[in-house]
């Protein structure tokens, strides 16, 4: 028989919020396949979580498009800032204006950015990897957006491009069947070639183990063995390599 | 590149700011389950952001910081609606419909939205910001200026509470009657 370890709701907790090291994460997962009331305490857990973040998913939203002073203060401020960053501009030259003209929200986003070939002018193709292990939307949303204008931006002025949308750890509920986003990745995948979505074979295998979530991925995603294998190589053969 | 850094920076957090007001309105709303109040509370939370800014060192600590400015905001509006209420929180008698015919609510999401409203403030605040936002513990106990520890234990009552709340329902309906509600801290 087991010999039970008294987790306390607490340590359960930790865990189903991703707040657990991944020592006492092992653990306890190899604990839960032994104690069936253990793996029960932790679904019901994770239950109380899924069923509170559903509560408050449909709540009607306020309109606020015209009624607040704030969007008149912020409009005020940016116009401001609009206006100082235009001075700005003829003062320190075309440098700080090249800047601003460059889409960087992604890059304000990035844990890590080493970007080698991202803007090539010498008829390369400028290969990008975009490593994801975030779930969350506001950061997701970045993702999709600036991968978007990458690519519209590579057609329009026929440069090559390749973009290797990597995920793993929370990143994979990006490209799950049940993301958000399914949509838009669908056109996305369908309207270019040279854009792939991929999911950590590790990380699947991890969620399947614990048998807590079977992840269903998008059919455009691809799995590999390893997201670390997958980001040595690209790093080996030169990709600009962009950690979410 | 130091201007550009300023300036790319503030427009970033503007746009953040902008962005982040649905996620607060959840938040908002499901302290106060009153669609007016939520309203107020993410317009002064955001007003105060906006004048406050540049006190924002870390960028990237954007959302703690929102939930900080709310969270003040929130007790401010306690203080002012029930500032005669300072009770222990497992003392305080629910005051509104009996559990029973709370139950009675349509769906799923109206009954944990009722269970939610009636745990206690600090409770139904971590809860909240842990589930609807995904925010991390050490995010909530800055923003709710409280030790790791206690976001924890507090945590772990709320998620008991609406289990047996929710998840128990029919032998909750046996229960006792008490069932804490508001408190202003």
């Amino acid at each position: 028989m087991t010999q039970e370890k008294d987790y306390s709701d607490s340590i359960l907790n930790a865990f189903i919020d991703g707040e657990l090291d991944d020592r006492e994460k092992n653990e306890l997962i190899a604990d839960m396949k032994l104690d069936q009331q253990l793996k029960a305490r932790v679904l019901r857990l994770r239950e109380i979580r899924e069923l509170v973040k559903n509560a408050y998913k449909n709540i009607p939203i306020p309109d606020w498009s015209q009624q607040y002073e704030y969007n008149s203060r912020v409009l005020k401020i940016n116009r401001y800032i609009a206006s100082v960053v235009l001075v700005t501009g003829i003062i320190v030259g075309w440098g700080a204006q090249a800047f601003f003209n460059q889409s960087n929200t992604l890059l304000e986003f990035a844990e890590i950015s080493e970007q080698n070939n991202l803007i090539n002018n010498n008829g390369e193709t400028a290969r990008v990897m975009i490593h994801v292990t975030t779930d969350d939307t506001d950061r997701l949303k970045v993702v999709l957006d600036e991968t978007e204008n990458l690519l519209k931006q590579y057609e329009e002025s026929r440069k090559k491009l390749e973009i290797s949308i990597l995920t793993n750890a929370r990143g994979i509920n990006f490209i799950s069947a049940s993301t958000p986003f399914a949509g838009r990745l669908h056109s996305l995948a369908a309207r270019y070639r040279n854009v792939s979505f991929k999911a950590c074979k590790e990380t699947l295998d991890r969620f399947n183990k614990e048998e807590i979530r079977n992840i269903e991925l998008l059919p455009e995603a691809q799995v590999v063995p390893s997201a670390l294998g997958e980001v040595i190589k690209s790093r080996q053969k030169g990709w600009s390599y962009i950690k979410i | 590149m130091g201007i550009s850094n300023f300036f790319c920076k503030n427009k970033w957090l503007y746009k953040r700011l902008e962005e982040s007001r649905v996620r607060l309105y959840h938040i908002a709303y499901s302290w106060s389950h009153d669609a007016a109040v939520a309203d107020d509370l993410v317009q002064e939370s955001l007003e105060k952001a906006v004048r406050n800014i540049d006190r924002l060192y870390d960028h990237n600590a954007l959302n703690g910081w929102l939930y900080r400015i709310m969270s003040n905001c929130w007790k401010d509006y306690l203080r002012k609606q029930y500032h005669h209420v300072d009770v222990p929180d497992d003392e305080l008698v629910y005051e509104g419909e009996s559990p029973e015919q709370a139950y009675e609510l349509k769906s799923m999401a109206d009954k944990v939205q009722s269970a939610v409203a009636q745990l206690p403030m600090g409770q139904r605040q971590v809860i909240t910001l842990i589930d609807l936002n995904d925010a991390s513990y050490a995010e909530v106990a800055e923003a709710l200026e409280i030790p790791i520890g206690t976001v924890m234990s507090r945590l772990s009552r709320a998620r008991k509470t609406l289990a047996s709340m929710v998840i128990d329902q029919k032998e909750q309906t046996s229960g006792s009657n008490i069932y804490p509600l508001r408190e202003a801290r």
